[in-house]
């Protein structure tokens, strides 16, 4: 039984009637990335903000190595790194400034500057004003400021939202190799399913402000049931047949799908073929990601 | 609270608010001075005191319109920095407390606009020595006058305070501060001035007959500050980081 770094108890908030953050129990064990996935507006920055302490929960409470974000704020925070949506930082003063207020509030030492600028390759740009930074080099920066200090949590809501190409596979490759390199713990928020497919070792689900699968990829993976796919003519009396022999059958695209659960694949081809029905493509499909997804929030796509 | 201070100074650094603030008090006591000697005859045919009527074309346009304009400048400039691009919204992910935060932030505001007080002082003081302006300096005028109008001020500072960073937007704030100060000179001149902060300063600088004696904008001032800050304070506390 690993550590539990953030663990959530029925989370919720409301804005008047609306629910934005309904009952979320999030369990996020130490030294994995967790990679918090949801259509936008789904809830995800509000949880987001309430793990930090910028939003107030309506009920429920958010503990973060074991302590409460209510009652110990400062003993938290100076434990986790965050990203709050677009990065946030002061466009009239310079990276090496930027950090400076983070570090003298941590006080850190004034090597931890140099250190973090070297991590996100900034360091060229440390005394350039940050008004006048590539949007990926904002977004570099706030990871630095995250990594600024010992953080054993990096919160990223987002991390490569708005980046070009090249700039989101260097996040992510600098991302994917944090808890290896510094052993820290990693929750990031996303609403691309490839983006946590790639980086996640563990994946929650949100939509509509529930949370509705928390597990690793592969248990996601398993959730979904394979198909077996059949082209075979003529297709009504074949599906007739099949359907006779109590089996559910979906038509698509001018092949047969049935659920491949507790069949024999070979059995039933077999029995096509000495029924004398021509079959000529017989496949088992795995779902993909998105497939499972659309099936765990029942529709909500990405 | 002095590093989150010390912070707070080095958030304004680059940004174009201690210019404006220096800057403006100076051209206030320019067109002061140039208005007064461009009706020389007039202000001195009586034998009036030179330093006091450079004081009075000059300061009655600060104090009722340019002061609390800046204030609420100053005001906003503050929660801009913090609202432009999400510098709050990261600041308040740091182990701050939030009070100290606010503290900081209104001391700053109060220290700048005490700034500006100085600046127009200290010009007049250059100005009355230019024209060779006769006789003692009044420092009486000149300096405590306006710091009791920079104390009367501080209802207009919490006030706009409180609108700044209650507004991410920073028109809002800025316009209702300015806004509030327009009319200030008419009520002034009204018996209803002591439900209205914005004449504080002006009663407390230019006096006049409605004024003689009343030590209230120097009791109501302070007082509202106070009140106000604190509610504040509980306000920003716990209100939810959206922007």
């Amino acid at each position: 039984m690993s550590e539990l770094i953030v663990e959530t108890q029925g989370l919720t908030k409301k804005y008047g009637n609306f629910t934005a953050v309904d009952g979320i129990d999030l369990k996020v064990k130490k030294g994995e990335i967790y990679g918090f996935l949801g259509p936008n507006g789904a809830g995800k920055s509000t949880t987001i903000r309430m793990l930090l302490g910028l939003i107030k929960p309506t009920r429920g409470d958010a503990r973060l190595f074991g302590l409460s974000i209510r009652q110990n704020p400062m003993e938290i925070l100076k434990r986790v790194g965050a990203i709050v949506e677009s990065p946030s930082y002061y466009g009239n003063l310079t990276a090496a400034e930027n950090l400076e207020i983070t570090r003298k509030i941590l006080g850190a030492d004034k090597k931890e500057i140099d250190r973090v600028l070297e991590i996100v390759n900034l360091s060229q740009w440390k005394n350039k004003k940050v008004k006048n930074f590539s949007l990926g080099m904002k977004q570099r920066l706030a990871i630095a400021q995250a990594l600024l200090g010992k953080r054993e949590l990096l919160i990223l809501d987002e991390p490569t939202n708005g980046l070009d190409p090249a700039g989101i596979h260097e996040i992510r490759q600098l991302i994917k190799n944090l808890p290896g390199m510094l052993g820290v713990t990693v929750l990031m928020s996303s609403h691309i399913l490839r983006e946590v497919e790639l980086m996640a070792t563990s994946v929650g689900i949100i939509s509509r402000g529930r949370l509705l699968f928390q597990g690793t990829l592969e248990e996601l993976k398993a959730k979904s049931e394979q198909d077996v796919c059949i082209e075979v003519y003529p297709q009504d009396k074949a599906l007739k047949f099949l359907e006779n022999k109590g089996l559910k059958v979906k038509v698509n695209d001018n092949r047969l799908f049935i659920k491949k659960n507790g069949i024999n694949v070979a059995a039933v081809n077999k029995a096509l073929v000495m029924e004398g029905f021509e079959v000529t493509h017989l496949s088992v499909v795995a779902k993909n990601l998105e497939d499972i997804f659309l099936e765990v929030t029942g529709g909500d796509a990405l | 609270m002095k590093k989150i201070i010390r912070l707070e100074l080095l958030k304004l650094k680059n940004s174009r608010i201690f210019l404006v603030i220096t800057l403006a008090p100076v051209f206030m006591v320019f067109q002061g001075v140039a208005n007064f000697l461009r009706y020389y005859d007039i202000f001195t045919s009586r034998g009036q005191n030179m330093w006091y009527q450079i004081y009075l074309q000059s300061s009655v346009f600060y104090v009722s319109a340019l002061f609390p304009a800046l204030i609420a400048l100053i005001m906003v400039s503050l929660a801009r920095i913090e609202y432009v691009s999400g510098g709050l919204r990261y600041y308040l992910t740091l182990p701050v407390k939030r009070s100290y935060v606010y503290a900081a932030k209104l001391l700053v505001g109060c220290m700048l606009s005490l700034l500006n007080v100085l600046v127009f002082s200290l010009s007049l003081l250059v100005a009355g020595k230019v024209i060779g302006a006769p006789g003692e300096i009044p420092y009486d005028i000149i300096l405590t006058r306006l710091l009791l109008a920079y104390i009367a001020s501080l209802p207009v500072m919490i006030v706009t305070f409180l609108l700044s960073i209650n507004f991410s937007q920073m028109g809002i704030p800025l316009g209702i501060g300015i806004g509030l100060a327009t009319p200030s000179l008419l009520v002034a001149n009204t018996r209803y001035w002591v439900f209205y902060p914005w004449t504080y300063p002006i009663m407390a600088a230019l006096g006049g007959e409605l004024f003689k004696n009343t030590y209230f904008p120097f009791v109501a001032g302070p007082l509202i500050f106070v009140i106000l800050t604190f509610a504040g304070m509980r306000w920003f506390k716990e209100k939810d980081v959206l922007d």
